[in-house]
């Protein structure tokens, strides 16, 4: 049966790069987790839609797709906001007051921990270590580190990202 | 394949160089205790629970992956394994429920036995455990996270054997969960295999949830009877109830199917009659065996030469068919099994056993959805698809098989059979729907060694084509049946010229007494009017079942006749060997197997029943065929067959089984849908040559524009009547 996906499912670019990716590796499903990437670069996250998509190009369960998703952290399997704040609360961050620049970020969004502000701008989440220790307390912000924080260094990055 | 020697707890034994230590220790008889291993998945070493201490490795080695060197010397008994062992039980135990007195895996349960004996009496856990709510997947399977030791057995079968299904772990370390993802319910033929792998009580079968227990069970074994696999089962019984089915010889394969797991309760069911009834003024009444059995030959005694008429199950057994061909010949009448309306007779395929299927290059499957009819031989053909062979599906409908292989196309339901012959013809274009790669491996099927499946629905005409084509080019090629056992009728000699021929000659009076043995013609014979205007037109019939269902409505004498658990009775399985059935309870209230009942009714005549069936030396030649293979044209076409959830025997008495195929589905293409203005789960209205019947419409990718699948074997919802011999026929399909 010839397999019909709909290819306008993501941006021209990104389908290209899932290709390219796809043609890398002997066994297809190699490329799964660089794809999922790709797809949540794209989306914000993983819904269940991207994930029968995904599943539908690999010809793989969707199940299979979601265990593998679900596995890592780094991907979002509901809507996240525009930025997606991880800030760090394992020991080293923790010792350097993290708890504390959660509770200032909790305040200022008017969100709590896993919450998305209803802009749709901010979500806040809590993670383990993001490898900062040196500098910490750290937070990451998308893909951007941001390190060293304290209240007042929180409040001039999140207003410089209005 | 090179020996090793092995010495474990000081008892040395040989065994193969790739075998691995738990694999040598039970060759050996020393008891590792394990929860992950299966002997027919790959080792994942999950749980631990086997590591044992090896000479010379400073750690502990998982026995189950660890694979033996020559003069390697492994230590089981060891304090170091002993603690070891009492640890992980404890692991496993931090969140576990411990509801062995409600959890019906106790008594069968691996985690229970190993923490008996192997493990602490206490735990040194304080915290609160962490425990889920019970879930239900369908009517069928309940799943218990808090019980689950995340030893993947259940997603490894689900990955190894089935080639994916929506059944996985999701989430990960002390989170992970296991279950389905795009559903409540799970979707496949093969769920029973979860319950049966699981070695603890997470997954469970709802049919057995809180009925007994399963030391009091009494298991007798037995062969399966709703397809010609021939499985054996193991019944347990318990106080003359059929409680619980079991799958514990890998004979023909270590997996089972649904219909055969699940569809026994009509054993049990409250409406079996028990009793002889016979028709006084409209009513039928409960009467004496005697008097039943001397009106009936009385009655039978009065026809002459070709009066007489025998229509039987083709799951009956071989006794049976044999006491029953005997029974005809004395009586000079006819007889025939084929009640799904066949013209064709079983063919001895040149393919033995279960493995050579197993280890075959390539595998073509034509005509019919073979995880319907015969499920376990899906998982075979999977199998073969896991060693390297190329497997394509050319067939009208298809659930289960077809997204899992190489080539696969739904093929027109009023055309399926000119397309394959002119792909046997080696016209591979022919094939509608293939991507290149598809086209260009079906190539290479069959230009070399391929074997061939013909489906169930496959007609004379077209296993003659298969079956010629097969000679010529060296394939091999099975023939596959309805009904458990219709390689024995046949043996028995239990046919004459097709169920329709002495349903018209009844109809048109040439016959004028019918014994219905073991089926409800209404449900299987393609062509509700005809069995109608037949039964309403015989003179005298007797029906001889379990339950008193369409076609009992128009019987003088109804006998009843017991079901497969209790009689010992032998069947002949697809590859022609012979498979007895133990008798695992006592025959409920006066019913009897149908010899006995044919046996009485024959001493009463003075006529000579013989229930010695002998298997037949050799097959039907398909080269006899005279019939046109099947064409059938109109702007829509629909194939009607019956749903795998109410295609088992007695389907519609297995009351969770059939649930699980909630209302009849209409599989139509998504041009059909977009002209129709319906999408998926909308009403449709099928009407044809005798009614007018609504389905919950199923938009299927693949479908080919005007033609349809729909559902058979709903109760009171006789889709016979659309069809006129044959299972296709056209149709008109609107918006309902």
């Amino acid at each position: 049966m010839r397999a019909v996906i709909d290819k306008e499912f993501v941006s021209e670019a990104t389908w290209n790069k899932i290709q390219d990716l796809m043609s890398r590796y002997p066994d297809r499903r190699s490329a799964l987790l660089q794809v999922l990437h790709a797809v949540q670069d794209e989306k914000g996250y993983l819904d269940m839609e991207a994930i029968k998509w995904i599943a539908k190009l690999f010809k793989l369960p969707p199940a299979e797709v979601y265990s593998v998703a679900s596995f890592y952290t780094m991907f979002n399997l509901k809507k996240v906001g525009k930025y997606l704040i991880q800030v760090c609360t394992n020991i080293s961050c923790m010792i350097n007051g993290a708890e504390d620049i959660v509770r200032h970020i909790e305040k200022k969004l008017g969100i709590k921990v896993g919450e998305t502000t209803p802009d749709g701008k901010f979500t806040l989440i809590t993670v383990e270590c993001l490898g900062s220790c040196g500098k910490a307390p750290a937070m990451m912000i998308n893909k951007d580190y941001y390190e060293n924080l304290t209240p007042e260094k929180v409040d001039a990055i999140l207003d410089s990202l209005k | 394949m090179g020996m090793v020697k092995v010495t474990i707890d000081g008892i040395t034994v040989e065994v193969p160089e790739n075998a691995t230590i738990l694999q040598a220790a039970m060759k050996a008889g020393v008891d590792i205790p394990y929860f992950c291993y299966h002997p027919y998945l790959k080792p994942a070493g999950l749980c631990r629970m086997c590591l044992v201490e090896v000479e010379g490795m400073p750690k502990l080695a998982p026995a189950c992956v660890t694979q033996v060197r020559d003069g390697m010397v492994v230590r089981t008994n060891t304090e170091r394994v002993k603690k070891v062992r009492e640890g992980i039980v404890e692991f496993q135990l931090l969140h576990h429920p411990l509801d062995c007195p409600i959890c019906d895996q106790a008594g069968e349960c691996y985690l229970q036995d190993i923490t008996f004996r192997y493990g602490r009496a206490t735990s040194r856990f304080v915290d609160e455990k962490e425990l889920y709510p019970t879930k239900f997947y369908g009517p069928l399977i309940v799943h218990e996270q808090s019980r689950c030791i995340l030893c993947k057995r259940c997603v490894r079968f689900c990955t190894e054997v089935l080639n994916g299904a929506d059944w996985n772990v999701y989430w990960r370390a002390a989170h992970s969960l296991i279950g389905s993802y795009e559903s409540d319910k799970v979707a496949n033929y093969f769920t029973c295999n979860l319950v049966e792998v699981c070695p603890v009580g997470a997954i469970t079968s709802r049919l057995y949830r809180y009925k007994t227990r399963i030391w009091k069970l009494e298991f007798t074994r037995s062969v399966c009877e709703h397809c010609e696999m021939g499985c054996s089962l193991d019944l347990g019984v318990r106080e003359n109830q059929l409680f619980k089915i079991k799958h514990r010889m890998a004979d023909p394969s270590p997996w089972i199917c649904d219909k055969g797991y699940y569809a026994f309760d009509y054993v049990n069911h409250a409406e079996r009659i028990l009793y002889p009834l016979a028709r006084q003024e409209n009513k039928m009444v409960s009467v004496e065996v005697e008097d039943a059995v001397s009106s009936i030959a009385d009655k039978l005694k009065n026809y002459g030469e070709g009066e007489v008429a025998f229509i039987l199950s083709p799951s009956l057994c071989l006794e049976d068919a044999a006491a029953v061909s005997s029974m005809a010949k004395a009586v000079k009448g006819l007889v025939d099994y084929r009640v799904y309306g066949e013209d064709y007779l079983p063919v001895k395929g040149n393919v033995s056993d279960i493995e050579d299927v197993e280890s075959a290059k390539a595998v073509l499957v034509v005509g019919g959805d073979v995880a319907v009819s015969h499920p376990v031989l899906a998982l075979s053909i999977l199998k073969a698809k896991n060693a390297g062979a190329k497997v394509g599906v050319l067939s009208a409908h298809d659930i289960f098989l077809g997204e899992r292989v190489d080539v696969f196309s739904l093929l027109p339901a009023g055309s399926e059979e000119p397309l394959i012959k002119e792909l046997l013809d080696g016209n591979v274009d022919a094939i509608p729907d293939l991507s290149d790669e598809e086209r260009s491996c079906l190539k290479d099927m069959l230009s070399g060694e391929l074997l061939l499946v013909a489906g169930v629905r496959a007609s004379s005409a077209l296993r003659a084509a298969i079956y010629s084509r097969s000679k010529e080019k060296g394939w091999k090629y099975l023939f596959l049946d309805r009904g458990c056992n219709a390689k024995g009728l046949y043996s028995a000699g239990a046919y004459s010229e097709g169920v329709g021929e002495i349903l018209n000659r009844v109809k048109e009076g040439k016959v004028k007494a019918l014994v219905v043995a073991g089926v409800d013609l209404f449900n299987t014979y393609p062509n509700g009017s005809l069995v109608k205007e037949a039964l309403e037109s015989a003179e005298f019939l007797v029906v001889m079942d379990l339950f008193f269902h369409d076609t009992a409505m128009y019987s003088d004498f109804f006998l009843p006749i017991t079901s497969f658990a209790e009689d010992g009775g032998s069947v002949v399985d697809l590859f022609w060997r012979v498979r007895r059935r133990n008798p695992a309870m006592q025959p409920k209230g006066l019913s009897r197997p149908v010899r006995d009942w044919l046996a009485l009714i024959g001493e009463a005549m003075g006529a000579d029943v013989d229930s010695q069936g002998q298997v037949a030396e050799t097959g039907w030649d398909p080269l006899q065929a005279k019939a046109e293979l099947l064409e059938v044209k109109g702007n829509t076409v629909a194939l009607v067959e019956h749903a795998f959830y109410r295609s088992a025997r007695y389907a519609s008495w297995c009351s969770r089984f059939s649930e699980v195929a909630e209302s009849p589905c209409a599989y139509i293409s998504e041009d059909d849908a977009k002209a129709l203005g319906v999408s998926d789960g909308d009403k449709v209205l099928v009407s044809g040559k005798g009614g007018k019947f609504e389905f919950v419409a199923k938009v299927r990718e693949g479908q080919p524009k005007g033609s349809i699948v729909i559902d058979a074997g709903f109760d009171r919802f006789p889709v016979t009547l659309l069809l006129n011999g044959s299972w296709v026929a056209p149709v008109e399909l609107r918006k309902a």
